[in-house]
């Protein structure tokens, strides 16, 4: 049954769950902006939305993280290499969202 | 003592079934071939024509910039050489030549008979040989277009570019999409169901995973490009303003979507060519793959991080430095997986010994040159240096060290690698080494200066610089250079000519002794019996497995359905599910190609009328071509070893056509999802011209009711149709398709006469433009679902659909629940959000 075309479906979601996350951090950090200063919002207010995008994004993302890895070295060798992958993908995109929603802290919101 | 699944001897008479079942077509019918091996071939090679034509182009670029104030070419021409340059690289040489690459391999690889819809890789091929050269016989006539591969508006919209060269772009490229999109959805099902029994995922070779990735990226990177050329097409031949910044659209929009498109597109080249690598590079040091896991995680986290880039083209539009910063950041993050690549090469190589032949040369050229290339892509990854060297000579050195070391290298490193298995000799090791010594100098001579070129402040494009900037020498070393690369091209097809001999009766067998199924011995029908897999390297892992597949001791060692055969098995795990009769040779799929060819030619020379012709002859063959398909259960299970009996036609979920239309739907939506962002950008720049500034009043609300009213009754009756379906009673299941065929289409006339009785007019505004696009796109899906339905209804009044034989039915439906879904969303966004947004 895991195997069906469904099953199949769920799995990719759950292999690339962390990068989906990091895909909607992107998007919703990227409109924020876009939206702020297309409508001249104020730069204090764009950037603590940024910020706890960005936090929420890592606090799923970690979930993701620790759910796979608790899941480590079980079941024969294709389900310890989903897991793995699992683990990993969410591991990178962790890094990755840090690394994204980084410049909030060191760039303007809007040019001047 | 191994267990077979069939035992020996076999008998005399089913290898010959199997090679009578797979024999190819002779004389002029060698056109309609649709197996791998010759389409796969006939694909690479067209490919490899575009790369000599476009380097042509290429040299004559050279040649006009070897001196300054040169007159070899004239601005115009420069203009349109510049652009086909682009093009055709991009769209008919590198896109097509490693979806060609997995025509032929994939099967090979995970040793299928074929891919699972051959006649599709058919079609994809004739419509893109076909369509290319048309495309390109436009610069014989001096119609070419000159805006760039990019194509940017204002240029390139009706004002500015009145001829008929962009169109050639726009809907020349359009139709080439197409195709590029036939293949990813074969790649992506024939990775995902016809592997040799116990290849699970774990297992798949590394290719097999790139390619998977690589599907999975046009699927959703490729319709913005769709997307947008039809809107710039529009706006070119009706004047929707979409790009018009006084008229409420933004030329930026363009920009969004070409690049969504069009960053993405570098690692869709990119991710194939990794996985020539990620297979030659064991082979040749004779060790498995270091860091499999790594490698498959660098190959995903490159998918996803690759569409999270593409604003990094647009630095210097004056986009807000936070997102400017959001998206420097994810340029930089996406070295990191090609960084682990990389890595996992180096130590694959570093634990085995590298035999140094004309692959692993090309191997090495590859990680100098695109090593150089993604070093050179961080530098302009920083938004302050991007700003120094932007549209400068530094960028197309950078994506030229991308581009050609990390895609053409890998190509001709799999070219020396894998011609063994198509040929019955393989090519020249001498003759290689002369090849990669002079690509690898000749392309570094041609391209390192340009870097300096760049940072002197030579711009692209310019088809002229004054003596008295001081580029003139490093021109002049960058034209020898590109001398260097042609000879060392001419000396490749020598040995070509020399050497390559395809579609025999043998191979030239595994010389290289790589471990992964596609050197199997194998005839047209792939290899004699369809192995099961324990391991990554099966060839490496069991000594005999080559000698026992031949010998037929494996799964379906013949055609016990007296047809072509593979067997579908389950997306994870690979385990068999069902027997999949392929269909063979067919004209109605060559000629469909053909007629879609000429059909976008006409639209392109305006010879609208002229066009129904060749579009009616299109949609008919392939109808022709269809009706075949959806056997049934004529057939009884079959044995095909071991004591695994499989059923010969599947409907529903299992289904490789339900897969196939799933995916189909991804990029629809994907088209759609494209549409939403377009619509929800223009109202962020323009909201000057949305209803709540302009006075103009929506539609009343009873439109879209009665338009949603429509579109959910048409769902429910074709949803009852099926039932009635799986209880045979035929004369309801034909009353509901008739029922429900006009419904979309009235929905569709209701929300558009709502918008029209507002005063509302598609060329008035950025508004108006993409609230009618939203009803034209709806269109096309209306009209493509109601074809569908009246064929199901036709199969069905032929007495070729009933409760279990329903694929037809399956697949239509979910395409109509679809297309109503879509038109809810679209009905959604077109009302409801300027209610909410103001």
């Amino acid at each position: 049954m895991g195997d069906s075309s469904w099953g199949y479906a769920r799995e990719t979601l759950r292999m690339t769950a962390g990068l989906l996350v990091w895909a909607a951090h992107l998007a919703i950090v990227y409109g924020i902006v876009a939206m702020a200063c297309a409508r001249g919002h104020a730069a204090s207010v764009t950037v603590a939305w940024v910020g706890a995008v960005t936090v929420a994004s890592l606090l799923a993302t970690s979930v993701i993280l620790v759910t796979a890895v608790r899941q480590l070295g079980r079941g024969g060798d294709s389900r310890r290499f989903l897991d793995a992958v699992t683990a990993m993908v969410a591991g990178f995109s962790l890094i990755a969202i840090a690394w994204d929603g980084l410049p909030a802290l060191f760039v303007p919101a809007c040019p001047g | 003592m191994t267990s077979y699944p069939n035992p020996l001897p076999r008998p005399k008479e089913e290898l010959a079934e199997l090679e009578r079942v797979w024999q190819p077509p002779s004389g002029f019918g060698i056109v309609t071939a649709v197996n791998n091996t010759y389409i796969g071939i006939y694909y690479v090679g067209t490919a490899v024509l575009f790369f000599l034509l476009a380097g042509i182009l290429a040299l004559l670029m050279r040649v006009q910039l070897a001196l300054p104030e040169n007159d070899f070419l004239a601005q115009d021409a420069y203009n349109q050489v510049f652009t086909m340059h682009g093009t055709i690289m991009m769209f008919l040489f590198a896109v097509p030549a490693v979806e060609a690459m997995a025509v032929y391999l994939l099967p090979n690889m995970q040793a299928a008979r074929d891919l699972p819809f051959p006649r599709l890789s058919a079609y994809a091929f004739w419509a893109y040989a076909v369509g290319g050269l048309f495309f390109f016989c436009s610069l014989l006539f001096g119609v070419a277009p000159d805006g760039g591969w990019f194509m940017y508006p204002p240029l390139t919209s009706y004002q500015h570019s009145p001829g008929i060269g962009a169109d050639f772009w726009l809907l020349g490229i359009g139709f080439i999409e197409i195709s590029a999109i036939a293949g990813a959805i074969e790649i992506a099902v024939g990775v995902l169901r016809t592997r040799a029994p116990g290849m699970t995922l774990d297992k798949l070779p590394v290719y097999c995973w790139a390619m998977l990735i690589f599907a999975g990226m046009i699927i959703f990177g490729f319709p913005a490009v769709i997307l947008c050329t039809a809107l710039l097409e529009i706006e070119r031949a009706f004047h929707w303003p979409f790009f018009i910044a006084e008229k409420g659209g933004d030329p930026l929009l363009w920009q969004h979507l070409f690049w969504f498109f069009g960053h993405p597109e570098v690692y869709i080249i990119f991710l194939p060519a990794a996985g020539f690598v990620s297979m030659i590079v064991p082979t040749m040091a004779q060790v498995p793959l270091v860091g499999y896991r790594w490698v498959v995680l660098a190959l995903i986290a490159t998918g996803f991080v690759a569409f999270g880039v593409w604003v990094h083209h647009m630095f210097a539009t004056g986009i807000p430095a936070l997102s400017l910063g959001f998206f420097s950041a994810a340029s930089m993050a996406v070295s990191v997986p090609s960084g682990v690549q990389v890595f996992a090469w180096i130590a694959t190589i570093a634990k085995g010994r590298l035999r140094l032949s004309v692959p692993s040369l090309f191997t090495l050229g590859f990680l100098a040159i695109f090593t150089l290339g993604g070093l050179t892509g961080v530098m302009v990854a920083i938004v302050p240096f991007d700003w120094q060297v932007h549209d400068t000579f530094f960028v197309v050195a950078h994506f030229h060290y991308v581009l050609i070391g990390g895609m053409v290298f890998p190509m001709f490193a799999a070219f020396y690698y894998w011609i063994p298995t198509a040929s019955t000799r393989p090519l020249s090791e001498t003759l290689g080494r002369w090849f990669f010594g002079l690509m690898f100098v000749g392309f570094n001579v041609t391209f390192f200066p340009m870097h300096i070129m760049g940072l002197l402040g030579m711009p692209r494009r310019v088809w002229t610089y004054p003596a008295e900037m001081g580029w003139g020498w490093l021109n002049l070393l960058a034209t020898a250079g590109a001398a260097l690369m042609t000879a060392g091209v001419l000396v490749f097809l020598a040995d070509l000519l020399r050497n390559f001999r395809p579609f025999g009766d043998r191979n030239a067998g595994n010389v290289w002794n790589a471990g992964t199924l596609e050197w199997l011995p194998n005839g047209n029908y792939a290899s004699r019996s369809i192995p099961s897999v324990a391991s990554r390297d099966p060839l490496w892992d069991q000594p005999h497995l080559a000698k026992d597949v031949e010998a037929g001791r494996y799964y379906l060692p013949g055609a016990p359905t007296g047809k072509r055969e593979t067997i579908v098995t389950s997306p994870i795990d690979a385990q068999p599910q069902y027997l999949l009769q392929m269909p063979g040779p067919s004209w109605p799929t060559v000629l469909a190609a053909w007629s879609t060819a000429v059909f976008f030619l006409m639209l392109t020379v305006k010879l609208y009328w002229l066009s129904i012709i060749p579009g009616l002859a299109a949609v008919a063959f392939v109808i022709r071509w269809l009706w075949e398909t959806d056997p049934g259960y004529y057939h009884p299970p079959v044995d095909v070893g071991g004591g695994v009996v499989l059923p010969v036609y599947a409907t529903g979920p299992v289904s490789h056509s339900w897969w196939a239309m799933i995916v189909l739907i991804l990029v629809i939506g994907s088209i759609f999802a494209c549409l939403v962002f377009a619509y929800l950008f223009l109202w962020t720049v323009s909201p000057d011209v949305w209803p709540a500034a302009t006075g103009l009043p929506l539609p009343d609300l009873v439109w879209p009711l009665a338009s949603a009213g429509l579109l959910g009754l048409s769902s429910v009756v074709i949803a009852l149709g099926g039932r009635a379906l799986a209880r045979s009673w035929h004369w309801l299941v034909r009353g509901a398709v008739l029922v429900a065929v006009p419904l979309p289409g009235l929905a569709l006339w209701a929300e558009l006469l709502g918008q029209w009785r507002t005063g509302l007019r598609a060329p008035d505004s950025g508004y108006a433009a993409v609230v009618y696009m939203a009803g034209a796109l709806q269109g096309t899906l209306v009209v493509v679902v109601a074809i569908m339905a009246l064929y199901t209804l036709a199969r069905s009044l032929c007495g070729l659909l009933d409760a279990r034989r329903r694929a037809t039915y399956d697949n239509t439906m979910l395409l109509w629940h679809y297309a109503v879904g879509q038109g809810l969303v679209g009905l959604a966004l077109v009302h409801v959000t300027p209610r909410l947004l103001g």
